[in-house]
């Protein structure tokens, strides 16, 4: 056989080999995406449920929504996503060709730094007093599919070593609007109950330097502060936390890996409540200390760096949680009505590993009643917060009677009506400082007046 | 529906290749391709299909009265060209027109909001050919509407091009055959066009997005704040990322569209020839979306006079042809503007700095590349204030440092990849491969690692892009907007 016979015999056979292996590899994806068991429902590094097969109705057919709902359920349960995601961020850290180090200062010294921005700009702290403007010229209406997951409203990471820092915008509208509604709310109670207000900083403003969060964009959040409590009227209560919590700052305050603040920072904000309302300071040696070691919790989840990612799985959370010893009880309400018993702090050990948070008070529930039969003063409060709250609340079993927990994000109903027909005497917005500026949550706070 | 999406890929792509297969004859191909493509063209806005089918009947109508009565085929072609640019008129440009009017007159109060179905550019320039070329007896009208129904709405083309002229495909439409050699030369094609797009064009969108600025706040009204707060190496680099992105994204599909074709035996014309290695404007026009420049040529240019009426009507034709092409790309001044620039620098070229050009290799690539990067930036900001903040920013004017840690940190996470994807447009790996194919056939270990490289090739581009589709639910494409 000559040269030019065997040659065209091969190349005929790579082209049949080629077609075999291009229809195997399309084949086998094929197949895998029609094995409706394997499809995951929910994405625990996005926090969220994943699209569902959309239900058939003959306008979703006619405007194209049923068929376009139908590709996104197909791409977003594809069998073993995160999986793939997991892959594709490791693929993604070889197209590196250096590392940044940036020096922070101090015993910290210089760590690699990776920033991951999500392009808002933040609006200037205003100097002067709050331009508060019209209640009716603000727009509070819910939308259709609003975000209130948390873990999806992040504005920009920031990765150094073991540590992910949350950076922090200001959205001067939004803000306005968060003031209106506790001023609004002082006023509907005015006489009826004392209304507290506590905003709650976040990770990156209470353990580095300011110069550090201008580098990488965060907001002063001292500044937004004072902005926010120099406009509150003056029959609110004002809880300023920002200055204790940065004199503690070498302290457990906020965890590594998750959004949230520990049981700790949540215990100093618990200590400037007491001290402003005037009642008693309960030491951390009143409750139970109970910890939940292995915890890797939602800027882990989201983390796409995988360098990032590495060395916070190197090198976990625990979550440190003060049970009160009181014979308190608790029982929350779900969306669907059904109330529920459940522990103050349950045991976080039988949690997994993303979702120890979730030790606090059951979670982010609609409504949350605590009662304390230790104490027959009759004393109520309702707490009125997104999750920041939940290591909050344990703390204040010791010191009332009623606790009453609102997520405003799930209620659905007037907090004022509540406490004027169950005669609670306090009522404390405890609010983070990123909340404050988002558009969703600053709605539902005004929806649940 | 887009190529490059699972649904695509593994659901609609493979479907449709076995009811192909299985299909007997060359008719009931036909019909299976048809069927999925108008289920394609709905499957994202159904009620448009309406509109497509309405402008292939009027179209296909029109060739065969052009064909029947030779006396009045002028009205049929004048009545046929004005639907079409009447319907893409007002359906891709009727906001901008009412919107001009409104700032020119103060009236009308309201403007509608006119939704731009999918592929319109793309289909009525199609269908616009095939019966100016009926006219012109460069081919004749096809009586079965189901064929003109195919050539206008093939789901290889119809949405994102490249613009195919119905005498090119015809013989193809009706009769077809394909062997080995052309499957594979389809497949590789296909993956290569996908990996382009997967791997490459979507992460350099996610950095056009980090250097300069996200697509939806580009819509809001924090757009210039945002573009205003980038140092001047980040808004360099995300507009180096920006002519990556939109060069890859663009010419993916195209090879994606040319390697299905070629899997059934369809040839299309290539639509990119490696454009950024051009050393002129000139040049360029000649590599980049070569459909659409030769649209333009063959179906304005000419029937103007082209360069046959003298050097100031050579001008004023030029200039309507790139005022025209610019327009094409969006409802909005600025892509008039972008075709403007390039009629500037054509006109120069075309009276003494072509021929300057040739002279000095290297320059001519720097400043082609220049002249095209800035170009980009007229192309990429359809607000103006927006777009003259980048520039501004671009030279420093902003008060912005030169680069910031943000900057720094970008480039140092993502530098291999920029290094990767600028390599992505040269044609060293074509070359390569060519000249490895040539060896093949003297040499055994070269043929060993040809025929290696050959099977092995598709299913590493395709898990590297299944792996990154996903990954990103970012999946843009910038050329949907026509």
């Amino acid at each position: 056989m000559s040269n030019k016979e065997k040659n065209k015999r091969i190349r005929a056979k790579t082209y049949i080999a080629q077609l075999l292996v291009y229809t195997l590899t399309i084949g086998t994806l094929f197949i895998a995406g029609l094995i409706i068991p394997l499809r995951p429902e929910i994405s625990e590094r996005e926090n969220r449920k994943l699209a569902e097969f959309p239900k058939f109705t003959f306008s979703s057919l006619f405007d194209g929504s049923y068929f376009r709902g139908i590709g996104d359920w197909y791409s977003d349960t594809f069998p073993g996503r995160e999986m793939f995601l997991e892959l594709n961020d490791k693929i993604k850290s070889f197209y590196k060709i250096g590392t940044v180090k940036i020096d922070l200062g101090g015993d910290i010294g210089t760590e690699e730094i990776i920033i991951e921005n999500n392009g808002v700009v933040s609006d200037e702290v205003p100097t002067g007093p709050a331009n508060l403007g019209n209640e009716d010229d603000y727009n509070w209406e819910i939308e259709d599919d609003p975000v209130i997951n948390e873990s999806q409203l992040i504005n920009g990471m920031v990765y150094v070593g073991d540590t992910a820092y949350e950076t922090v915008g200001f959205n001067e509208t939004q803000v306005n609007k968060y003031i209106t509604v506790v001023n609004k709310q002082a006023e509907n109670l005015n006489g009826i109950a004392n209304v507290y207000c506590l905003v709650i900083p976040k990770h990156i403003g209470i353990t580095t330097s300011l110069d550090f969060q201008k580098t990488v964009g965060s907001t002063d959040q001292e500044q937004v502060l004072s902005y926010i409590y120099g406009a509150l009227n003056s029959n609110v209560n004002k809880v300023q936390i920002f200055k204790t919590l940065r004199q503690h700052k070498s302290e457990y305050l906020y965890f590594r890996t998750d959004h949230h603040w520990t049981a700790l920072g949540a215990y100093y904000a618990y200590s400037e409540f007491t001290k402003t309302k005037g009642i008693t300071t309960h030491p951390l040696s009143k409750y139970t200390e109970v910890k939940f070691e292995g915890f890797l919790g939602t800027l882990y989840n989201g983390c796409k760096d995988a360098t990032a990612k590495a060395n916070m799985k190197a090198n976990p959370d625990y979550v440190m949680a003060y049970r009160p010893n009181a014979n308190a009880e608790l029982v929350f309400t779900q969306t669907n009505g059904q109330k529920l018993s459940w522990p103050i702090v349950a045991d976080g050990n039988t949690y997994s590993t993303g979702n120890k948070y979730l030790a606090f008070i059951g979670g982010d529930q609609p409504f949350t009643e605590i009662t304390n039969p230790d104490i027959t003063d009759g004393s109520s409060i309702v707490v009125i917060k997104e999750s920041f709250g939940n290591a909050f609340v344990p703390f204040l079993v010791e010191n009332y009677h009623k606790v009453y927990v609102v997520d405003y994000r799930h209620y659905g109903k007037s907090i004022s009506e509540f406490v004027k027909a169950n005669g609670v005497q306090d009522v404390l917005y405890i609010n983070n400082i990123s909340a404050v500026s988002t558009s969703s949550l600053v709605n539902f706070m005004y929806n649940t007046l | 529906m887009v190529f490059v999406s699972l649904p695509f890929l593994l659901m609609f792509f493979p479907l449709c290749m076995i009811f192909y297969i299985f299909a007997k004859d060359i008719k009931a191909k036909n019909i299976v391709l048809l069927v999925f493509s108008l289920t394609f063209y709905a499957w994202g806005e159904p009620k448009y299909v309406i509109l497509l089918l309405l402008m292939t009947v009027v179209d296909w109508f029109a060739a065969i009265c052009i064909e029947k009565y030779a006396a009045t085929k002028k009205f049929y072609l004048i009545a046929a060209t004005i639907i079409n640019l009447g319907i893409i008129g007002v359906f891709k440009y009727g906001t901008f027109f009412i919107k001009n009017t409104q700032n020119l007159f103060g009236f009308p109060e309201n403007i509608p909001n006119i939704a731009l179905p999918i592929g319109i550019s793309f289909y009525t320039f199609q269908l616009l050919s095939y019966v100016i070329d009926v006219y012109r007896g460069d081919v004749a009208a096809q009586k079965k509407f189901y064929i003109v129904l195919l050539y206008a709405s093939l789901f290889h083309q119809c949405i994102a091009g490249p613009i195919v002229r119905y005498k090119d495909v015809e013989a193809q439409l009706l009769v077809r055959s394909t062997n080995l050699q052309k499957i594979n030369g389809g497949i590789n094609r296909f993956c290569v066009g996908l990996a382009k797009k997967a791997v490459f064009a979507n992460m350099c969108g996610k950095l056009v997005e980090e250097f300069i600025i996200s697509d939806a706040n580009l819509l809001s009204e924090t757009a210039v704040a945002t573009v205003s707060s980038k140092t001047a190496v980040s808004l360099w680099l995300g507009m180096l990322m920006y002519a990556l992105q939109i060069y890859l994204d663009f010419s993916a599909y195209s090879d994606m569209a040319i390697g299905m074709g070629k899997m059934i035996g369809i040839d299309y014309k290539e639509n990119f020839d490696y454009p950024y290695i051009s050393r002129s404007v000139t040049e360029f026009w000649r590599r980049w979306h070569i459909s659409l420049g030769s649209f333009f040529r063959d179906y304005v240019y000419i029937p103007l006079g082209g360069n046959r009426k003298g050097l100031p009507r050579t001008y004023a034709n030029l200039f309507v042809v790139w005022a025209l092409t610019g327009f094409w790309h969006g409802a909005s001044w600025n892509y008039v503007l972008w075709g403007l620039y390039f009629f500037v620098f054509l006109a120069l070229e075309k009276s003494f700095l072509g021929k300057k050009l040739e002279k000095v290799k290297g320059l001519s690539n720097l400043y082609l590349l220049i002249i095209v990067l800035f170009g980009w930036v007229l192309f990429k900001f359809e607000d103006t204030q927006t777009m003259f903040t980048v520039l501004k920013g671009m030279f420093g004017l902003n008060s912005n440092g030169f680069i910031d840690l943000e900057t720094k940190v970008l480039f140092a996470k993502y530098g291999l990849f920029m290094i990767f994807a600028v390599f992505a447009t040269l044609p060293i790996t074509k070359i390569l491969i060519a000249k490895l194919k040539k060896l093949s056939a003297k040499n055994s270990v070269a043929m060993a690692v040809w025929s290696a490289g050959t099977v092995v090739s598709p299913a590493i581009l395709i898990f590297i892009s299944f792996i990154n589709i996903v990954g990103n639910s970012f999946n843009p494409f910038l050329y949907f907007q026509f």
